[in-house]
């Protein structure tokens, strides 16, 4: 690699040159800790720094809050705010990777405009350590003490002088008038990293080291850190991959401007998965612990094939308790549950529309409401502009992020297949904030739509196969596109059974699209209900939904189940089929949990390493069956 | 549309969180002019009764003749929202619950002649009523009441989060108390929301605002024993402002 | 010709419970002059036994939102009395600085949103703000409490209750450049306090308060060489001079028969007043000198004993907090961080600083761990309740050919002359619990 010479009394110079395009971001002291800031006087730098409360990149390419777009009644939109040049001096090699990690979440699959303006408008001048920090472990995972790639320029501390060695052009332009590199310089260099590397004597041993967590998500280790820990949260915000974070409207005393703002979150926190009514999907603090764990050392390998956990051992400096990743692993290696088949989840490769800012929602009118029951009702929307809904398509099962400006965002499945054109429709609850503010609207009135965003229901592979579809509840809705679909190339599909059970017959949906159903050919429809109140009405089956499987006739052999409903709906369904028989690779389910971006990004969504808004919604059980923690 | 009515009540307390109402000096007029101010003692000579929209109580319930009135606040107002760490736990008035006198104790050492006061342990007003909000810290948090009076002229559940204060000190940078000076800050276990106060000014934050959500006080009470405190130390740190509480309850107990 | 009653369930713009009983006979005389405090008692005094030596402070502040700065200041001076800890010059400008602080937000609000409404025939500020002449002052007003809060926030963390004050200093303090923020500040909001003095003689002039004078004795505090605010000898009209700690011996609460009403009295005499009036009776030559001269321009000549000019007084201290927080400024010039250090030790002490509405009285008894073993609080408003009765039974027999709407008002403002913190006060008032009819 070409390297150059910087002599530690020309540092002065060397910063005050690239002070004259760019903001000089580096490391200063802040009582006895460092955190990086903008130089003004180049007497600040502390370059001998060990490691920084915040990590430099996170803190200033991710950022811990920032406005997404102002509204005024409706979209205003708001360009990404052009951000000024400016140079990370000083990054080590832990946050450099931390950082490339960073760039797999939000410049893949959906880039995100904010973060890419600002890190194209960062150059980054990266530092080797050469007396590594107590805590670190970057050895274990080759993200540290020296870095590789993803810099502009790297430096090396060689006692009076720092050898810099350059790794791109824009590194190659500000290394003008340094003389070059020595052999001598080169050796120096590699015999200090060496050096250095060998200081490092915390290690885990990273081989095979999802297979060992996921075979030990029970081991006695995670209660005694569940006893320990506070929940604090502090080793989230540390952390240079962690990425999570929340969205929320805020609207000013006139209700009318506003602005969407978004701000660092963490899985550590007990409402980071509440949904409306309250509900909290990860309630338990040690399913929250070992969720941050598998994360950092397994997950997010698997969700974006790049490095969790980059060894800078700021989580083990920053937590009161000292609760330690290396500690935990080698504990679990030390006295292992016995071995067994462990196949690692692999997300689905997606595909989307790389030009399209995925924050801004498309402006939308609501054509018309019809009240289902008291507190559901199916909107028919069509997109304000008509180039846009002409080009609007999405497969049986997908979702929308449908915004209420000052309120929020709520994500939805589409309860209407693509045949229909002009419109398409949803059909919600009113349950929380937005679908509350949803339930106040009329015709005519203008939301906000993202999307279609995730995998839908298996509808090509269904083909030439028996279909049995069981809904419950509200859970009809999502599966609604399936019976239009179906409906519209009808010899493509086998024998059609359809299960749907309610509460009361007062709640069941699309009652009266019924009897269009059961005239569809080689189609049945079973109802069932819970109970039947005194005074209604009701000539068919009562009884939980799984009590109609003795009623189907499809060919077990040879059916495709898709089912969606309450979670614990599900659950039974899929335990039912299960011990009938039918095996998990011909069943369906469709899940819900909280989302704030539903683009794979603000990790609202997760199931251990599955994100539900773009590895599902719909699911085929038996690629998620033995997630660590389970599904339902 | 109508502007919502709102009432201002007190009980056992200081009056500091409705005096942070009018703390609000360069919105004051603009949220005057967004509601319409029905009941409000301190600041208005003309009152009316009730039924209300929105009533903000402040001040923990410690008589008969407070809790009469409560339960009659909460039948007049749609949205009842605790003000104040007194009205949401019971805050400082909560101290006397456990400092081991009895109440007749109590009452023979601050008062010379004895007279029927009917006094009984300071609780926060959920103790006895249903609360649709709570506005915590002490004093409450200006910010936070804007944001509510906010939510609730759009009809919005605010949505605060009460993860710990530890998060807010990592978000400014701060130097943690604990880890870089030994002093016993409670702000791991305490919901976040003030933007780290007293932390960010070389004070070990006090818990005030009560509980975070599912915290662990016990381990937290371990650490300060770590730390050097002695056991009445760590059962006077969590029987200040939020004693009342099943969590902080719990780290007075664990030593 | 029955009695006439004049009687308030709930007194407003007042903080805390009060309520006020009259019962006036057919001949004019007073059968009944009650001013009732319905404040639940929190027990404070009972409860800081045990608690630490460094919570007192903490916890005292509670007692009240309007006046914190006058407990806590009280009570950690005393604490720092009792433990033999000494603090550096900084750490007492800061503090005074601070207390200036909460006296320009205190005074501002009592003069503006408090009082001037009844005076202008208002039934509350908010209620001023909607008439087109009024808006302007009463967003000045709003301004220039603004800036007392903004004081206590740069010194103390939070305008209400402080974070950063606890014996031997604090914990943190605030910057050159931010200091120097808020004297321009200051500077600018002179003019507007002397127009407050102006508004508030105007208005106290009005008929019938210039006959209201009745003559008692005025305590308060008086230093050597600057106006009291956190410390000073006991002085009063009446040649009472002592130092501060012995007020537990010449303050005295006694018991009358007869009499619902724990009554304050000076030792071997009667009934007392505290707060801005008495400052200003004990103190004119100590306030500065643009205080001075417009007191002076507006006729306003100590002593005073009339009751309606508690307002002139807290507009003159207005204009002399200015002053004082702007030279106070000077002095600090750029803080330093001091790290308090101290040993504990077992004593005793007593301190009294001047709160907006009058002198606040903490003390007591630490042991060798620092635990406490008693504390005594007295609060200002306390002291002002008997005083006020008096003021009833000499002015009410004056209002007599007012209609009662208007004698209920009259009434209600001779209790508002007084700022009362009936919180702070339930301390020592017996609370009355049955009530007539």
């Amino acid at each position: 690699m070409e390297a150059f010479v910087l002599p530690k009394a020309e540092l002065g110079n060397f910063v005050a040159e690239l002070k004259r395009d760019n903001e000089v971001l580096g490391p200063v002291a802040k009582g006895e800790e460092y955190i990086f800031a903008p130089i003004d006087d180049v007497e600040a730098l502390c370059l001998d720094y060990d490691t920084t409360i915040l990590p430099p990149a996170k803190k200033f390419i991710h950022m811990p809050g920032e406005v997404l777009f102002e509204f005024e009644d409706a979209v205003e939109g708001k360009t990404p705010e052009k951000v000024g040049k400016r140079v990370l001096f000083g990054v080590h090699a832990c946050d450099l990777n931390g950082l490339l990690s960073l760039d797999k979440v939000f410049l893949e699959t959906y880039p995100d405009p904010y973060y890419k303006e600002r890190r194209e408008n960062t150059a980054i001048i990266a530092l080797n350590c050469v007396s590594p920090c107590s805590d670190g472990f970057c050895a274990s995972f080759n993200t540290g003490p020296s870095a590789d790639i993803g810099f502009d320029l790297c430096l090396t501390d060689l006692g009076d002088r720092y050898i810099v060695e350059v790794g791109s052009d824009k590194g190659r332009e500000m290394v003008k008038g340094l003389s070059a590199a020595s052999n001598e310089d080169y050796i120096a260099r590699n015999r200090s990293l060496r050096a250095a590397q060998q200081q490092i004597t915390r290690r885990i041993d990273a081989d095979n080291l999802g297979v060992l967590l996921h075979q030990n998500y029970d081991h006695p280790v995670w209660q005694e850190a569940k006893e320990e820990c506070l929940a604090c949260g502090s080793c989230t915000s540390v952390c240079p991959t962690c990425y999570c974070f929340g969205v929320k409207d805020y609207v000013d005393l006139t209700l009318e401007k506003g602005e969407r703002q978004r701000f660092w979150d963490s899985c550590m926190f007990y409402e980071f998965s509440r949904v409306a009514m309250d509900h909290i999907f990860m309630p338990d603090r040690e399913a929250r612990i070992k969720h941050r764990m598998y994360h950092k050392l397994t997950y997010y390998q698997q969700q974006f094939e790049a490095p969790g956990c980059v060894g800078c051992g700021r989580c083990v400096t920053t937590c009161i308790k000292r609760i330690d990743p290396v500690d935990i692993v080698a504990r679990i290696q030390a006295d292992p549950n016995p071995d067994k088949e462990v196949k690692l989840y692999t997300p689905p490769e997606k595909k989307v529309k790389p030009e399209l800012n995925p924050w801004e929602p498309q402006k939308a009118v609501i054509k018309s409401i019809k009240e289902q029951t008291p507190d559901v009702r199916t909107y028919t929307i069509s997109f304000v502009d008509p180039e846009v809904q002409e080009a609007y398509t999405y497969d049986p099962g997908v979702f929308n992020l449908i915004s209420v400006f000052g309120i929020g965002e709520s994500a939805i499945s589409i309860s209407s297949c693509a045949d229909l054109k002009g419109v398409f429709q949803h059909t919600i609850r009113a349950v929380g904030n937005v679908t509350n503010a949803l339930a106040e609207l009329k015709e005519g009135d203008i939301i906000g739509i993202r999307g279609p965003f995730g995998f839908g229901w298996p509808v090509e592979e269904m083909k030439g196969k028996d279909v049995l579809l069981v809904a419950g509840g509200i859970g009809l809705a999502p599966l609604r596109p399936v019976i239009k679909y179906i409906q519209a190339r009808r010899d493509q599909y086998g024998k059609f059974e359809i299960l749907y059970g309610c509460r009361t017959p007062e709640g069941m949906l699309f009652t009266d699209e019924y009897d269009e159903w059961r005239k569809i050919p080689d189609t049945r429809l079973h109802l069932t209900v819970d109970m039947v109140p005194p005074g209604i009405e009701w000539s068919h089956n009562i009884g939980v939904v799984t009590t109609l499987f003795n009623k189907i006739s499809v060919d077990k052999a040879n059916t495709i189940v898709v089912t969606c409903g309450p979670d614990i709906m599900m659950k039974f369904v899929v335990l039912d089929l299960l011990k009938r028989g039918w095996s998990p690779e011909q069943i369906y389910v469709s899940l819900e949990r909280r989302m704030s971006c539903g683009i794979k990004k603000c990790g609202n969504c997760q199931m251990g390493p599955v994100f539900v808004c773009q590895d599902g919604p719909v699911f085929r059980y038996a690629d998620i069956m033995d997630l660590p923690g389970g599904v339902f | 549309m109508a502007k919502p009515t709102i009432a201002f009540f007190k009980f056992s307390s200081c009056a500091g969180c409705q005096l942070n109402v009018l703390n609000l000096e360069p919105i004051l007029l603009d949220i005057v002019g967004a509601v319409d101010i029905r009941y409000f003692v301190m600041a208005k000579r003309e009152n009316f009764e009730g039924p209300y929209d929105i009533g903000f109580v402040e001040g923990a319930v410690t008589s008969p003749r407070e809790l009469m009135e409560l339960k009659k606040i909460r039948e007049e107002c749609s949205i009842l929202v605790a003000q104040g760490a007194c009205a949401c736990h019971g805050g400082i008035p909560s101290v006397k619950n456990f400092c081991g006198m009895t109440q007749k104790e109590m009452e023979e050492k601050v008062y010379t002649e004895l007279w029927d006061l009917k006094s009984f342990p300071a609780h926060g007003i959920d103790y006895y009523v249903k609360v649709d909000a709570y506005l915590k810290g002490c004093p409450m948090d200006k910010d936070e009441f804007v944001m509510l009076v906010t939510s609730a002229l759009k009809g919005l559940n605010p949505l605060f989060r009460y993860h710990s204060v530890c998060n807010e000190c990592k978000l400014k940078e701060n130097n943690c108390l604990v880890l870089t000076k030994g002093i016993p800050c409670m702000g791991s276990v305490t919901a976040a929301g003030c933007g780290a106060q007293c932390p960010s000014l070389g004070r070990g934050c006090e818990g005030c605002r009560g509980p975070a959500s599912d915290c662990n006080a016990a381990s937290l009470a371990r650490t300060f024993i770590d730390l050097g405190l002695s056991r009445d130390d760590v059962v006077r740190k969590f029987r200040k402002y939020a004693g009342n509480t099943p969590e902080f309850s719990k780290g007075a107990e664990a030593v | 010709m029955s009695d006439r009653r004049i009687f308030v369930d709930y007194i407003a713009r007042t903080e805390g419970d009060g309520a006020i009983d009259i019962i006036i006979g057919p001949n004019g005389e007073l059968k009944k002059a009650r001013w009732e405090v319905w404040e639940p008692p929190r027990f404070f005094e009972a409860f800081l036994i045990g608690r630490k030596y460094d919570e007192i402070p903490e916890m005292v502040q509670r007692i009240c939102g309007i006046c914190p700065h006058g407990h806590h200041l009280a009570a950690v001076r005393a604490v720092e009395r009792a433990m033999g800890v000494k603090v550096s010059l900084q750490t007492t400008l800061l503090r005074e600085l601070l207390h200036y602080g909460d006296w320009i937000q205190s005074l501002t609000l009592h003069v503006y949103c408090l009082a001037a409404p009844d005076y202008l025939g208002y039934e509350s500020v908010l209620a001023m703000a909607g008439n087109e002449e009024l808006l302007p002052v009463v967003k000045q007003a709003l301004s220039l409490k603004r800036l007392g809060n903004d004081i206590s926030v740069l010194i103390q963390g939070n305008e209400i209750q402080n974070r950063t004050s606890v014996v031997g200093g604090f914990t943190a303090v605030p910057s050159g450049s931010e200091l120097k923020k808020i004297q321009e500040r200051l500077k600018e909001a002179k003019d507007f306090t002397l127009a407050t003095v102006r508004l508030a003689a105007k208005i106290a002039s009005q008929d019938p308060y210039p006959e209201l004078v009745r003559k008692c004795e005025h305590v308060s505090l008086r230093e050597e060489g600057k106006y009291p605010i956190n410390g000073g000898r006991l002085v009063s009209t009446e040649g009472l001079d002592v130092p501060d700690w012995e007020y537990p011996e010449w303050l005295i609460e006694k018991h009358v028969p007869g009499c619902n009403c724990k009554h304050a009295i000076v030792k071997g005499r009667d009934s007392f007043l505290v707060g801005p009036l008495a400052r200003v009776n004990n103190n004119f030559d100590l306030l500065s000198k643009d205080a001075q001269a417009i007191a002076k321009e507006v006729g306003f000549s100590v002593p005073s004993f009339n009751p309606f000019h508690s307002i002139i007084a807290r507009g003159i201290e207005l204009v002399h907090s200015i002053d004082t927080a702007i030279e106070l400024i000077d002095e600090i010039g750029d803080p330093v961080y001091e790290e308090p250090k101290y040993e504990i030790k077992a004593g005793e002490g007593y301190a009294i600083t001047e709160a907006a509405r009058g002198i606040c009285c903490h003390g007591g008894k630490i042991d060798k761990d620092g635990v406490c073993q008693a504390w005594d609080i007295v609060a200002p408003t306390s002291r002002n309740v008997y005083n006020l009765e008096k003021d009833f039974e000499s002015f009410v027999p004056k209002l007599l050919n007012l209609s009662d709407e208007e004698l209920t008002l009259k009434c209600e403002m001779m209790i508002r002359n007084y700022d009362p913190c009936q919180s702070c006060a339930t301390h020592s008032i017996k609370v009355n619990l049955r009530r007539e009819g």
